[in-house]
């Protein structure tokens, strides 16, 4: 069988989630506003990590273009090497964590990063990251280009 | 999701195994001895130095950013959300000796804000880390490693994701799925205790 992509499964797993909340569907959909081109990321927060260490980054990546797009490289000044991780499950109830192949970021549509699936990964950092600080990450699309976010950290997602 | 829905049909499955009956301990570590380091380098012995008082214990290694954190957080959040946290002990445990020294350790629970009481973070002789984790029921296997600088290599490790209760007696009340389960669910079973 050939393997599903990594992100159709983040997106089927987003799509899950908003419609367990039954009551919320329309809420959770609507929170999302798409822009009217390019890529927008929203509500970016990075681990604490300790020096030498490493964190993780969760957003939302909305692509308000028709067309997919893709992520060319990561890049931040606090860390050796960074990549688009997913956390997966295997068998006997141990998880795992393995480099995202290929993401897609589909048109008129969202990625969410949460805990738990997928992570930008921060590997090597240079500097300690504690509750509070604000780290810079740069993502390069193939169409929507550099994008520079802000990302705090926080010992977990303020959405909950 | 599935996860999600596991760790659900388990903590429903293990309220309803506690109200069908009362005290149902699931190991007893009360036979044995864990001679063990906290992150000042301080040894500790498992569970002799922690009897009297309940533990809430996780299992991480510190260059596991997801899940770990996650753990991590989640035993930061029990705490901060207890009313009457009262003697209750919240202890992280690495199961990455190796790497994760008494002083790597420090400075992660100082990241997480962590590296105060009631937080302990604990690391051993890899040999005593082995018999700990076999006998709480952590697996774990070197998953990929990163060639990085001077020709070091990082690697990471697939592991169970798990959060203990433990009470009083040292005996093994519950154990959860340790990135999955709501605090509110650990801070409920702490408070039958
Ligand atoms: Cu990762």
């Amino acid at each position: 069988m050939k393997p599903v992509p990594p992100l159709l499964l983040s997106i089927t797993f987003f799509i899950l989630t908003s419609s367990c909340n039954s009551e919320n569907t329309e809420l959770q959909s609507s929170q999302f506003e798409l822009p009217d081109s390019g890529i927008e990321i929203t509500d970016a927060w990075a681990r604490p990590g300790r020096i030498n260490g490493v964190s993780a980054i969760y957003m939302n990546v909305l692509n308000g273009s028709a067309e997919p797009d893709t992520l060319i490289s990561l890049s931040s000044s606090i860390a050796g090497l960074v990549e688009l991780h997913e956390t997966y499950e295997l068998a006997d109830d141990m998880m795992g964590m393995r480099e995202a192949e290929n993401p897609v970021f589909p048109g008129r549509g969202v990625v969410s990063m949460q805990p738990g699936g997928f992570h930008i990964m921060l590997m090597q950092l240079n500097q300690p990251l504690n509750v509070g600080d604000e780290v810079h990450l740069v993502l390069k699309f193939a169409l929507a280009g550099d994008i520079s976010v802000p990302v705090p950290v926080q010992s977990q997602s303020e959405q909950n | 999701m599935r996860l999600y829905i596991r760790n659900l049909i388990l903590v429903i499955f293990t309220i309803g195994f506690a109200i069908s009956c009362s005290s149902p301990a699931l190991d007893d570590y009360s036979d044995v001895q864990y001679h063990l380091m906290d992150q000042n380098g301080e040894s500790v012995i498992f569970p002799d130095d922690y009897e009297g008082a309940p533990v809430v214990m996780g299992f991480i290694y510190t260059n596991c950013p997801d899940i770990c954190s996650f753990i991590t957080a989640n035993v930061s959040k029990v705490y901060n959300e207890m009313e009457n946290p009262g003697e209750t002990q919240f202890v992280l445990v690495t199961f990455d000796p190796d790497r994760d020294t008494s002083e790597v350790l420090k400075n992660y629970a100082n990241a997480f804000d962590m590296d105060k009481d009631p937080f302990q973070f604990l690391t051993g002789d890899p040999d005593v880390i082995d018999q700990l984790m076999t006998r709480v029921g952590v697996r774990t296997q070197e998953s990929y490693s990163r060639e990085i600088e001077d020709g070091e290599r990082m690697y990471f490790l697939n592991h169970s994701d798990k959060i203990l209760l433990i009470d009083s007696r040292s005996r093994l009340i519950f154990d959860y799925g340790g990135s999955m389960t709501p605090p509110n669910i650990i801070i409920e079973d702490l408070e039958k205790l």
